[in-house]
């Protein structure tokens, strides 16, 4: 073994037991049927505008739901769902993954390019909608054959789902047929080569997350998780299945705010965060209250902290804040042990491995490099992803030699501890999304007046990257930067649209194989001045 | 039924529990508690202190035991106020398993204390399995209540409780159990209705005892304790109504004795003490 392996090891022994095992259970909906029939008086989830569902009501609601979903859902089954964040997205969930279905998770705010692709591409049976994605979904569907069933989620929460769930006798979870090899869900990541992909994550995948989060941070009655994020992601469903799992309870937002979040964090006991992208910086910029004091937050896991205003973060806020290096592909990499938090504020550290997983920084031939050196973070674990839905050649490719390839840069210190270095793939992170460079690039270069596009990050203190697009057009047409936001804003979720445009007046210099060399495009030093900015709407 | 004897000592430690205004207030809320230092959340009221504790000791009770557990007995021993800003850690111990008369009695000692080690409060908690029995009495029993010969009536507090007090109180502490809230799995248990919380029934008494002989300091207030001797059912329009007399002094420290009654009369606690520092 390495000496870095000797190291981790050493230190992943301080996090938890190996022969700890938090969750017994082999599949989701035991744990929601265990941790609802047990105790069906608590609170599952509460929204911040109030709203409380119990357990005992969620689980009802989910096996009546699932009782209609029954007639025509097959084991493996697609079924997408695009909803705003309300408690039938869970529900939906929890219905589908019970009938061996498979949720394929779209943005709420996607549109007719990115949803329409994933729509393609996941080849559904059903789709779950709210009143607010209804006509988008109603205009795609002739170009998705298999789509027969279209729910529509309307009426007061939790009832959304009422018109469905009396049709047919509810089905029993306690006798739940669901495998630990079922797929269950699939969520579109970005990809160097095109299109989003759906990866597949199977029961396994969500067990193996949601006892490694709760071996790292033990949680019991009197805790409840706080969730700013969009329910489309996998993260809230693993704080509330992790909540389920330990008689807690998960307090949800509408979507983020800082002039809401202090308010919500009191008012519902919110006793842990997680957060993603610019929350922190967001929060510091928030006018200092007595709540940002007076709470019972013990712990925030965030994904990407920005190491010059950790430490600030935690002495204005009064806890820890723990980085977390996670991927759809590989759920939970690594976590900061809380034991070394005190000593990693403002490090860059994103941690160690947990139990059973293992990542070696590897160079170009996936041979592990030299302790310091940047390489990238192969993973392998007993539950990571499944694959790519209906690409079995990028997967095998992801995959080569038994690693999963993240295509991010790391690198390890004599401790065993990792940093997170940069990112290899042509992926723009902002405010915690991974947008895929070339699916922007395949809007732009769809506008008829367009003949070539590039798309860039930009970084951003606020929002980690933001997109920018260098836009060649054809000769002798004209067109403003607005109109190209425009034009973007139809095809795309709003947070891929680019924030900064500049025209390209001539040809992008090419590679032997003709594709467009971006380096040049990066080497700038000032990648805004010269660029038109949609946030103000001029010219920098 | 399963008695695990070898448990007697074991040590169970509980989450961080970090302590707000809000959590405070809420708790006084649900208890109609309007004295004004605890209404507003400044300072706990004294039955706050069971909710850190609640979960490790009702895990090392069902690690002990997979019998039917009755909440029968329970004393607190404060040493300082819970108050915001604290971050509290507990340890539970399960210090007594003994038979008697009435079946298996098993106590647990649960000691908290501040992140910085400075104790909060020590607490037994005296639990029964009836009809249950143990081939011998392992480990040492709580310590000796003050309960002397009650002298004159110090006065008498009723207070309404509202239909949903259970809901409030479950919300409050975190305790979901059925068996207060849903007549079914209170029948399902052998009860004919839902019973309140033992710990809300103590909690309601002390406000009695908090705002008549602590004068609304309830930090005077350094030992706390009763048993529970009858379910307190919630059938609608249920009353509770604590009666306070002398209990002479005890090192120094005025000793308050109580009991509470429903509105059947119905004695529901029995043999309730304070011990007030001057």
């Amino acid at each position: 073994m390495s000496p870095a392996g000797n190291s981790v090891t050493r230190e992943r022994h301080h996090v938890a037991p190996e022969n700890f095992t938090a969750v017994t259970q082999q599949n989701v909906i035991e744990i929601l049927h265990q941790g609802c029939s047990s105790d069906p008086y608590r609170p599952a989830l509460i929204i911040e505008d109030g709203l409380v569902i119990t357990r005992g009501e969620l689980l009802e609601r989910s096996q009546r739901f699932a009782g209609y979903l029954a007639r025509f859902i097959k084991p493996h089954d697609r079924v997408v769902v695009m909803l705003d964040n309300r408690v039938e997205f869970m529900i939906a969930l929890f219905a589908i993954v019970a009938n061996r279905g498979i949720l394929v998770s779209i943005a709420p705010t996607a549109q007719e390019h990115d949803a329409g692709h994933i729509l393609k591409d996941s080849t559904p049976v059903a789709a779950i909608v709210g009143k607010p994605q209804l006509a988008l979904m109603e205009s795609l569907q002739p170009g998705a054959p298999t789509l027969q069933h279209l729910v529509v989620v309307d009426g007061e929460e939790p009832k959304g789902l009422e018109a469905y769930e009396t049709l047919e006798p509810p089905l029993d979870f306690s006798k739940s047929p669901c495998q630990r090899d079922d797929v269950i869900t699939v969520y579109y990541t970005s990809g160097t080569t095109g299109a989003p992909k759906g990866c597949m994550l199977h029961h396994g995948w969500w067990i193996r997350v949601i006892d490694v989060d709760l071996r790292l941070f033990r949680r019991g009655w009197q805790d409840r998780q706080l969730c700013c994020l969009p329910f489309y992601y996998a993260d809230p469903a693993i704080q509330l299945i992790t909540s389920l799992a330990s008689r807690g309870t998960m307090v949800a937002m509408r979507r983020f705010s800082v002039s809401r979040f202090w308010e919500v964090v009191t008012k519902y006991d919110a006793t842990e965060i997680l957060s993603i992208a610019s929350v922190p910086a967001l929060l510091l910029k928030g006018e200092p209250s007595e709540k940002e004091q007076d709470h019972r937050i013990r712990l925030a896991v965030h994904a990407g902290l920005p190491k010059e205003l950790h430490a600030e973060m935690v002495q204005r806020f009064g806890f820890h804040w723990l980085d977390q290096y996670g991927s759809t592909e590989g759920g939970i990499m690594t976590r900061v042990p809380l034991h070394l938090a005190d000593e990693l504020v403002g490090t860059g550290a994103i941690g160690v491995e947990p139990p059973s997983m293992e990542i070696r920084v590897g160079d170009d031939n996936d041979e592990e490099v030299p302790l310091g050196t940047a390489g990238e973070a192969l993973i392998k674990g007993p539950d990571i992803y499944v694959g790519y839905l209906g690409r079995p050649e990028v997967t095998a490719e992801a995959n080569k030699g038994g690693w999963y390839h993240s295509g991010d840069l790391v690198r390890r210190d004599e401790r065993g501890l990792l940093y997170f270095v940069g990112r290899k793939k042509e992926i723009i992170r902002r405010m915690g999304e991974n947008i895929s460079s070339a699916e922007v690039e395949a809007v732009l270069r769809g506008h008829p007046q367009v003949v070539e596009a590039a798309v860039i990050p930009v970084p951003d203190t606020l929002r980690g990257e933001e997109v920018k697009a260098y836009v060649q057009l054809k000769p002798g047409v004209t067109m403003t930067p607005q109109e190209v936001v425009d034009y973007c804003k139809s095809k795309l979720a709003p947070y891929k649209v680019p924030r900064y445009i500049e025209f390209h007046p001539e040809d992008f210099e090419r590679t032997p194989s003709m594709r467009v060399q971006k380096q040049p495009l990066r080497a700038r030093a000032d990648q805004t001045t010269g660029a038109w900015d949609r946030d103000s709407g001029t010219w920098r | 039924m399963r008695f695990d004897l070898a448990r007697v000592g074991s040590v169970r430690e509980s989450e961080e529990f970090r302590v707000n205004s809000y959590r405070l207030a809420q708790f006084a809320a649900a208890l109609g508690d309007d004295n004004p230092a605890q209404a507003v959340g400044r300072v706990a009221p004294p039955v706050f202190a069971h909710i850190p504790v609640m979960q490790s000791l009702v895990e090392e009770l069902r690690a002990v035991t997979d019998g039917f557990i009755i909440h029968g007995e329970h004393d607190f021993h404060f040493h300082r106020p819970i108050e915001p800003g604290q971050r509290l850690f507990t340890r539970s111990v399960l210090q007594r398993i003994a038979g008697s008369k009435a079946g298996v009695q098993l106590v647990v000692r649960a000691e908290t204390q501040t992140h910085t080690g400075d104790l909060v409060c020590v607490q037994y908690s005296g639990c029964l399995v009836q009809g249950a029995a143990v081939p011998e009495d392992r480990g040492d029993p709580p310590p000796d209540r003050p309960l002397g010969e009650s002298g004159k009536a110090l006065g008498e507090v009723s207070i309404a409780l509202p239909d949903d007090i259970a809901f409030r109180y479950a919300d409050a502490a975190r305790d979901y159990s059925p068996y207060t809230l849903d007549n079914a799995a209170a029948k399902a248990k052998g009860f004919p209705a839902p019973f309140l919380h033992g710990m809300c029934s103590i909690a309601l008494a002390s406000r009695a005892v908090v705002d008549g002989p602590c004068g609304g300091d309830v930090r005077r207030l350094r030992r706390l304790g009763c048993r529970f001797s009858h379910p307190l059912f919630l059938t609608g329009g249920q009353t509770l109504t604590t009666r306070l007399s002398d209990g002479g002094s005890q090192r120094g420290r005025q000793v308050v004795r109580f009991e509470s009654l429903d509105l059947g009369k119905h004695v529901v606690i029995k043999n309730g003490f304070g011990e007030i520092q001057p």
